[in-house]
């Protein structure tokens, strides 16, 4: 029998032995870091609403997870998620698209300005690139613009010093100004501001686009850092499907849409990058043996057994899960207060729009 | 129509004021201090305020007003020294009868609005919704006087409550540019401050501060802490930044306390 390329792969090579074969949540040798972690490491998070769980579990595991915008100290912690705190390094909300990403470091470095984002609603004013941060609004929209820069300056400290970047990758459909290009949070209208369709657009990004964005912010970020190398690169892609699309497609279509191109750039974008590395989230809260027993009843949102299942396998393979022979977490923190107390369920501006389902 | 005022060292300032000139508010005043002790070390019963067997040990509500430094202020404040004794000493018996008060003035040093000790002026802008949510967690959970106010309403419910703080520290180090910030910032603290506890509170105006608006002038700030200890009976050391003198005293007496006693009679 002659030999080929099959003979003698591990397990993991094959679906029977390495998935339909294996427990849910037990996969193994699903995800090999390319460079190391340890609990020294300041690491930055930032993504769509499923980096909730990324950051807070990293916190728990005592990671050095940078907080540029920390609460103040007399705020609940169960307080905090709802005025955008302890949710991300900075207080920046979801950010679920790559070009809304670049947009802010642009804006962070001063080399793009973006327009039309004080959004009122019933006499409040809302920041429209972070619309989750203020849920009472702000009372004039000067606070909205004084704010903002001062979240800004924080975002340039974060982006100029971190070590590590945990990105979440949640959508490509956006919702942007045609004059200026701004691309938002949400549609407008939706939780604040107007919708005109001769102000506002869909657009469904595509891979050469987002492509593109991902050069740019990494050309920002360099940029931002004045010459200092990195920051190193932890690519994932948000499990969450949409919660609805307007492309004009059938919304289990336009997800598999989403999360294909994303994870397609996230495969590109490790492969051309020394510095870029991808953690399978996607793979394995959707990994057919769960028989989608890692989605609560609707579908969409992950159990927070799906959630540990995933952060397992990233804390064990960067040698951090409690317990582990380096001295395991410090759980004096402050940090680890709040990742012990806080309401395991994340903020997701997206979810507003099952309302509107009939 | 009789006041008291109820407060901690910083009420010397305004007992000195008093003594100066009684004119300034032209009703009876009870004046009785408990020096370091503040006055989670009283109790109300029967219409009395006495005090307690036992120190507070709640280091959470420590943590409310010394943030950086609960532990130590915990060591180093409580039981300071018998309350029983100091309110002999200041106000002539060791517990007050509440029967004959209309109102009462809590003097102390930090307080609960102000955000600017906290750094939290020139540290982050603060929305309305967040203030409140501070200022809730400050007063229902962190606040040491909660219970002793609730209690006296409950028993003595006629009787008004007012919050006087000094709560300025002689440099506030806020560069002269976050004015308009911190301007801004009081105007919040002021619409939601009276009511929430207290029914009115004072806030020193721009006539006792810096041009930071987060510092008070060094001349309401000089010999405060000299003051307060002669008042208290005990040797004078150096002065200190945070105990204000018989001259912004004067002035908590003239710009809060006689229009509000005007107003109730």
């Amino acid at each position: 029998m002659s030999s080929h390329p099959y003979q003698g792969l591990p397990a993991s090579a094959f679906w029977s032995t390495a998935v339909a074969g294996c427990e849910p949540g037990g996969l193994h040798g699903i995800y090999e870091p390319r460079f190391p972690l340890d609990r020294s490491t300041g690491i930055a998070t930032a993504g769509s609403c499923f980096a909730q769980h990324i950051g807070r579990h990293l916190v728990g595991a005592g990671c050095n997870v940078i907080d540029v915008e920390p609460a103040p100290g007399r705020l609940p912690v169960v307080k905090r998620a709802a005025f955008g705190f302890s949710l991300y390094s900075a207080r920046y909300g979801n950010i679920y698209s790559v070009h809304r990403l670049l947009q802010l470091a642009q804006e962070a470095l001063g080399s793009w300005t973006p327009h039309d984002i004080c959004w009122e609603r019933d006499g409040r004013f809302y920041d429209a690139l972070r619309p989750g941060v203020e849920p009472q609004g702000l009372d004039t929209p000067e606070e909205v613009y004084l704010h903002r820069r001062q979240h800004l300056q924080r975002v340039r400290d974060l982006f100029g010093r971190m070590d590590v970047l945990v990105l979440t990758l949640g959508l490509t459909e956006a919702w942007r100004s045609r004059q200026h290009g701004t691309v938002y949070t949400m549609a407008p209208g939706v939780r604040s501001g107007v919708f005109d369709p001769d102000r506002y657009e869909f657009v469904n990004y595509g891979f050469i686009e987002i492509e593109a964005a991902f050069a740019a912010f990494l050309e920002t970020l360099k940029a931002l850092r004045n010459g200092r190398a990195g920051p190193k690169i932890i690519l994932t892609v948000s499990p969450v499907p949409l919660a609805a699309t307007a492309s004009g497609t059938h919304v289990l279509q336009a997800s598999t849409y989403s999360k294909a191109v994303l994870r397609s750039i996230c495969g590109h974008l490790r492969t051309t990058h020394a510095d870029i590395d991808y953690f399978p989230s996607y793979e394995i809260v959707v990994n057919p043996a769960n028989r989608s027993g890692f989605f609560d009843d609707g579908l969409r949102q992950v159990t927070p057994r799906g959630v540990d299942a995933v952060m397992q396998i990233f804390l064990e393979a960067h040698r951090l899960a409690p317990g582990r022979g380096d001295g395991g977490p410090d759980r004096t923190g402050a940090g680890v207060l709040v990742a012990a107390a806080a309401d395991r369920a994340t903020v997701c501006e997206d979810a507003i729009l099952e309302a509107f389902a009939r | 129509m009789t006041i008291l005022f109820l407060g901690n060292s910083h009420l010397s300032a305004i007992k000195l004021a008093h003594d100066s000139d009684p004119s300034l508010i032209g009703v009876a005043a009870k004046f009785y201090c408990a020096r370091g002790a503040d006055l989670y070390f009283t109790a109300v019963e029967n219409g009395r305020l006495f005090a307690a067997d036992a120190c507070v040990d709640e280091l959470e509500s420590f943590e409310a007003f010394v943030p950086d430094d609960a532990a130590h202020y915990r060591t180093h404040r409580c039981c300071m020294a018998p309350v029983a004794e100091q309110f002999r000493i200041t106000g002539g018996t060791e517990d007050i009868d509440l029967a004959d008060i209309s109102a009462i003035f809590y003097v102390a040093g930090t307080s609960p609005y102000d955000f600017m000790r906290n750094g939290e002026v020139a540290g982050m802008c603060l929305s309305r919704a967040l203030r409140r949510e501070l200022l809730g967690y400050t007063m229902d959970q962190g606040f040491l006087l909660r219970r002793h106010i609730l209690a006296i309403r409950q028993q003595v419910p006629r009787c008004a409550h007012h919050f006087v703080g000094s709560p300025l520290r002689a440099s506030g180090g806020a560069a002269p540019g976050t004015r308009s910030v911190v301007e801004g910032e009081r105007a919040v603290i002021r619409s939601i401050a009276d009511g929430f506890l207290f029914d009115r509170v004072f806030m020193p105006g721009a006539d006792l501060l810096d041009e930071t608006l987060t510092a008070t002038r060094a001349e309401f700030v000089r010999g405060g802490r000299q003051e307060a200890e002669m008042y208290q009976g005990v040797a004078p050391t150096a002065s200190d930044d945070c105990h204000m003198n018989r001259l912004y005293g004067a002035a908590v007496l003239r710009a809060f306390v006689a229009p509000l006693v005007d107003q109730a009679s």
